[in-house]
């Protein structure tokens, strides 16, 4: 038979089964709020931190920014024991500086009780996103973009009476839509497609993203036939999104990942 | 004439530099301690050599570099700790340094729109200096889809809209072809005529200097050799 190149008569029952029977609607909807939380706020962090570095004197300048593209080397999958660990109490970096400072010490002979400050972020929005937005890509794609704009037109805005603030709004922001857009997209189908922290730091159905959603339409239970008329259609309908970003947004993307552009 | 030329006649003012000089590392003087007395209204070229830091003293004029002694005075008020915009001096740059996402209306308006002008105000005073330039049927445009020497009128409307007293220009007609560059210069000096601001000019071209310049500053390591 080989691969069939359209799909059979059961695809339409498929996909309202899937819109019916499972929970992929919801998930979808978890995956768009983490794929355009992640993608918006790693925009404006490597926009922020990319300023910061190239158009101002910065102590240890260098050093600092070759520190960014060391996150590209500590992806997520790498650190991710640390991270569950971190997002499963938000303050524990705190109680372990109480701890080591020997201020819980007297805490705890005056009041009886040490500090034990917890706070969880997990099966959250915020910590489905927050692991993931800052990374050195984006801080790099900027660097380089800002590197060959005109330092004349750095010295033409402050003559013109604007200061950083109005430079950044009024004259970089304009000119960097093109690295935004590509940045946004880059970042929108890594947050889409991210499999192994949502799988880790959801732990409710209703949770998880689209793509752990997927993952779990087949049972884990050994000898039980997956449905797989389903989970096909289920992967047709998950991609469907990302394949409509890239259609709308892909001029973009050409055009500012090349840099050398006017 | 109209109200832009007197107003910047009337703004236009003498430069005063005393013991100015620049270092970049405390050691090695870029710019040895100099004098020098640029008058009101007047058309000074600075020429000199590639390196001698002509666009250094330039820029500490016009405020984006600092000193790093001496004083810079325009008439009688001491600029040399202000920053650009309030030195009340304008400056046209080497590769005009056009906003490129503007249409050359927002290019020319946009120190005004800093300022906090008012949109009526802003307006009239645009087309003012455009119509000077003749760029007043270019405004819609962006610069991309502009000539050199279109570019170069912009730059220098961006420079004078704001009514400067102070006129700096970097090196403008480097990036020009030959013809071009000489009808620029006849411009720059029928402009200077009209407008008779206080104006530095930057050069390395010996022929440039002696048609633009009531006087030409020579410059030399830093050091003026002849004023």
């Amino acid at each position: 038979m080989g691969l069939a190149r359209y799909p059979g008569d059961q695809f339409l029952t498929n996909v309202v089964r899937i819109f019916s029977e499972t929970l992929i609607p919801q998930q979808m909807a978890n995956s768009l709020v983490v794929a355009v939380g992640d993608a918006l706020v790693t925009c404006v962090l490597s926009f922020i931190s990319a300023y910061a570095l190239v158009f101002f004197p910065v102590r240890w300048g260098s050093v600092v920014f070759a520190l960014i593209p060391a996150t590209i080397m500590l992806p997520l999958d790498i650190r991710v024991i640390t991270t569950y660990q971190v997002a499963s109490n938000v303050l524990s970096p705190i109680n372990a500086l109480l701890d080591i400072t020997g201020v819980n010490g007297l805490i705890a002979q005056v009041f009886g009780a040490p500090v034990m400050l917890e706070w969880s972020v997990l099966n959250t929005h915020f910590g489905l996103i927050a692991p993931l937005v800052a990374h050195g890509t984006g801080t790099f794609l900027f660097r380089q973009f800002f590197l060959v704009l005109p330092r004349d037109l750095v010295k033409a805005a402050r003559m013109d009476g604007a200061g950083p603030i109005r430079f950044l709004f009024d004259i970089l922001l304009p000119l960097s839509r093109p690295s935004f857009a590509a940045l946004f997209v880059l970042t929108f189908l890594g947050g889409w497609t991210q499999y192994l922290w949502p799988l880790v730091a959801s732990s409710t159905p209703n949770m998880q993203t689209a793509v752990v959603g997927l993952a779990r339409l087949a049972p884990d239970t050994e000898g039980v036939m997956p449905d797989f008329p389903l989970i096909m259609a289920g992967a047709v309908v998950v991609s469907i999104i990302p394949l409509v970003m890239i259609a709308v947004l892909q001029r973009y993307l050409v055009r500012g990942l090349v840099l050398s552009e006017k | 004439m109209n109200a832009i030329d007197t107003a910047i006649r009337e703004a236009a003012s003498a430069i005063m530099l005393d013991k100015v000089s620049k270092s970049y590392d405390g050691t090695t003087e870029v710019i040895p301690p100099l004098d020098a007395e640029l008058r009101a209204g007047e058309f000074t070229v600075v020429l000199g050599p590639s390196g001698c830091g002509k666009s250094t003293l330039m820029q500490m004029i016009a405020g984006p570099e600092r000193v790093s002694g001496g004083t810079i005075s325009f008439g009688t008020r001491q600029v040399q700790d202000l920053e650009p915009k309030q030195r009340g001096c304008a400056m046209v740059f080497q590769n005009y340094a056009l906003y490129p996402h503007m249409s050359v209306f927002d290019n020319i308006a946009y120190s005004l729109k800093v300022a906090g002008m008012p949109k009526p105000e802003r307006v009239e005073r645009v087309e003012a200096v455009a119509k000077m330039l003749g760029l007043f049927d270019l405004l819609a445009r962006k610069p991309g889809q502009l000539s050199g020497g279109q570019r170069q009128r912009v730059a220098i409307g961006r420079a004078i809209v704001r009514e400067p007293g102070v006129l700096l220009f970097d090196e403008p007609l480097s990036n020009l072809d030959a013809q071009l560059r000489h009808d620029m210069r006849m411009e720059l000096a029928e402009l200077h005529r009209r407008i008779g601001a206080t104006t530095v000019f930057v050069t390395h071209d010996r022929v440039e200097a002696m048609t633009l310049a009531d006087r030409i500053l020579i410059l030399n390591k830093g050091r003026i050799e002849q004023f």
